[in-house]
């Protein structure tokens, strides 16, 4: 079977994305064959504005040619809109799952008045289940902490632990050593936009959200600039002495 | 010892809910040499605030104990646009002109009567003490009596300290005392003409008893915390400290801990931590001394420091002390007291506050040898001793050259 799946889609990582994929993994394992539609650039074939006329026209082309339509929605902003139910009209089939809806939301509104031959299944979504502790209170992947150590041993630890989440290839003492001084400098974050002054809280906003598409791309790029710099150094090998 | 002559020191600020590291050291310093019989007087301002400078304080003369404090009103003249693009150049590194760096430091507040008194009334002092040194009545009125000035810099590795006008500061007063040993190393590398110096150190007051649990109740805090104390702005790196507070909160949020914070400035938490972050504002001493005791953990997310008061101040109180590794100072604390873990980055301070979460009795032994260390690098005798050195080694006698 053909079938259209219409999701948000990773990235970004959340329960609902992973969610996607979990579907799209079963149902390919089932031998069908599916072709996914985002509303945003993600890691689907194709994405779709569902919020434009043009955008809806296009789903219902894709529609047409599915066996069956499966759309994926949820209240919030990168779900894609209500009238996204329109396009599903030129479906031979249609499923409509709902995560979670708000009774009094956009959504759940209108799938009260969805055409009867779309099928509407109502979901929760499980959130990620919660970091499993040990007895002690000690996180997953962690021993438990050094009883008795002395401070260069607590540091130590505690430089593993933190490089183990940096996800470096080597979390050596002598490569943290390397890589300190660009860590110690903190990431690049723009000042918060207030102030004591009368008034200048409001106005360090209004620069703020005009200037932001400049700026924080600047911001952004610096900081993937250090975190590279961090891992270019973490991943080094020691130096060659026969080497220059 | 020779306590002949009057001693000024010159804070920009001074009293009851001034907060700051350099202001709290010059008050508890000239209070210590008026107890040791010394003439002491207070020459500051009438502000409290050091942004907006208010005139808060009555103008004039009056008795405070042992010390005489004379008051002026602290004078901004101006918008202070120009200071504002001024000091935009100097954090992000574009040089300016020594003229435009002469102007950025009138373009502030400015204190024309208390130039006024050391025009007329220097020469009577034996030495005026200044601290700290980035504050215009440091850098004006030095010039007014050079060779009896005594500098205090609490000096950090901030942009200001590359500015050409500094060095002429560094080069011409009488004598300067610094707070710790990496304090005067930067200064020897900012300042190649540097004068006359001592690493004098600094003192806390050591409290005779602490009563966590009544500050516990007092406050209504159940849970386990980390605190923060002093100033909460950027310069403190504040934000960077709630920045990886929320961080570490929002990988775990099962992390069992508040941050508790007291001091000056408004706190700004992001809504993620809000819950967690329990602004008490200013404390009283004792309560202060209390909340040291109480917490898991002291945070001192601050890079420049030039000697971190409230570093001694949790090690008094056994109470481990997690420091930006970034700051020199820190740094030299926490390897020398073998009492306090060092981050580098977000992630390190997250492994910090799961090692007190999760460790509690573990962090409570590793900050025991901390109260030996306070105690015998950061109490008042030694360093009114090397204090009272100095001065009569350097100041002239009073009646000579002025």
């Amino acid at each position: 079977m053909r079938i259209l799946l219409v999701t948000e889609y990773p990235p970004p990582r959340d329960g609902f994305t992973e969610d996607a994929l979990h579907i799209v993994r079963e149902l390919r394992a089932e031998g069908h064959s599916v072709e996914v539609v985002s509303p945003q650039p993600s890691g689907a074939t194709q994405h779709v504005d569902l919020a434009t006329r043009r955008g809806l026209l296009a789903l219902a082309r894709l529609a047409r040619r599915a066996d069956r339509v499966m759309l994926r929605v949820r209240d919030g902003h990168a779900s894609p809109p209500p009238s996204t139910l329109h396009a599903l009209r030129a479906a031979r089939a249609a499923e409509v799952r709902a995560y979670d809806l708000a009774p009094d939301g956009a959504w759940a509104r209108a799938l009260d008045r969805a055409p009867g031959r779309v099928r509407v299944v109502h979901l929760e979504l499980h959130p990620a289940p919660a970091p499993v502790r040990a007895a002690d209170g000690t996180p997953p992947g962690d021993t438990p902490w050094p009883v008795g150590a002395d401070r260069t041993t607590v540091m130590t630890e505690i430089r593993s632990r933190a490089g183990r989440r940096r996800e470096v290839a080597s979390a050596d003492p002598i490569s943290e050593r390397r890589s300190a001084p660009v860590r110690r400098i903190p990431p690049l974050a723009l000042p918060p936009p207030v102030s004591l002054r009368p008034g200048m809280s409001v106005a360090k906003r209004l620069v703020r959200r005009l200037t932001a598409w400049q700026i924080e791309p600047i911001v952004a790029q610096l900081n993937r600039l250090r975190e590279a710099l961090v891992e270019a150094l973490e991943a080094r090998p020691p130096d060659d002495p026969h080497e220059g | 010892m020779d306590r002949n002559g009057k001693l000024a020191f010159v804070p920009a600020r001074y009293g009851d809910g001034v907060v700051g590291g350099a202001e709290t050291v010059l008050r508890e310093l000239a209070a210590g040499l008026a107890a040791r019989g010394w003439d002491v007087e207070i020459l500051t301002t009438c502000a409290r605030d050091h942004f907006t400078w208010i005139n808060e304080l009555p103008t004039g003369v009056e008795r405070e104990g042992d010390l005489t404090v004379r008051r002026w009103p602290a004078v901004v003249s101006t918008a202070r646009t120009e200071r504002a693009t001024f000091n935009a150049a100097i954090s992000s590194g574009q040089p300016i002109s020594w003229d435009e760096q002469v102007r950025w430091m009138n373009d502030d507040m400015r204190v024309p009567g208390l130039f006024d008194h050391l025009v007329d009334h220097g020469h009577e002092y034996r030495a005026v003490v200044f601290a700290p040194y980035l504050f215009w009545p440091a850098y004006a009125c030095t010039q007014v009596v050079p060779e009896r000035s005594i500098l205090m810099p609490c000096l950090h590795d901030e942009p200001e300290a590359r500015l050409e006008i500094f060095q002429e500061l560094f080069a011409s007063v009488g004598g300067v005392w610094f707070l710790s040993e990496p304090e005067r190393a930067l200064a020897a590398r900012r300042f190649p003409r540097l004068v006359r110096h001592e690493v004098v150190g600094s003192g806390v007051p050591v409290p005779e008893r602490y009563d966590a649990a009544g500050f516990r109740a007092r406050h209504g805090i159940d849970g386990p915390f980390v605190l923060y104390a002093g100033r909460r702005e950027g310069g403190k790196n504040w934000e960077r400290l709630l920045a990886g507070f929320a961080a570490a909160v929002e990988r775990d949020p099962a992390l069992p801990l508040a941050l508790v914070t007291i001091g000056s400035s408004a706190v700004h938490p992001p809504p993620a931590i809000a819950d967690r972050v329990i602004d008490l504002g200013f404390l009283s001493d004792q309560d202060r001394d209390d909340a040291f005791a109480a917490a898991d953990a002291y945070l001192q997310p601050s890079h420049y420091e030039s000697f971190s008061r409230t570093m001694m101040e949790a090690w008094l109180a056994e109470t481990l002390v997690i420091a930006n590794g970034a700051g020199d100072v820190n740094r030299w604390h926490a390897e020398r007291s073998d009492a306090g873990l060092l981050y580098d980055d977000d992630l390190e301070l997250e492994q910090c506050l799961h090692f007190v979460a999760e460790a509690p009795e573990e962090a409570r032994r590793l900050a025991r040898p901390g109260r030996a260390y306070a105690l015998e690098h950061a109490t008042w005798p030694p360093v009114l001793d090397r204090v009272e050195a100095t001065i009569e080694h350097w100041t002239p006698p009073l009646g000579g050259a002025a």
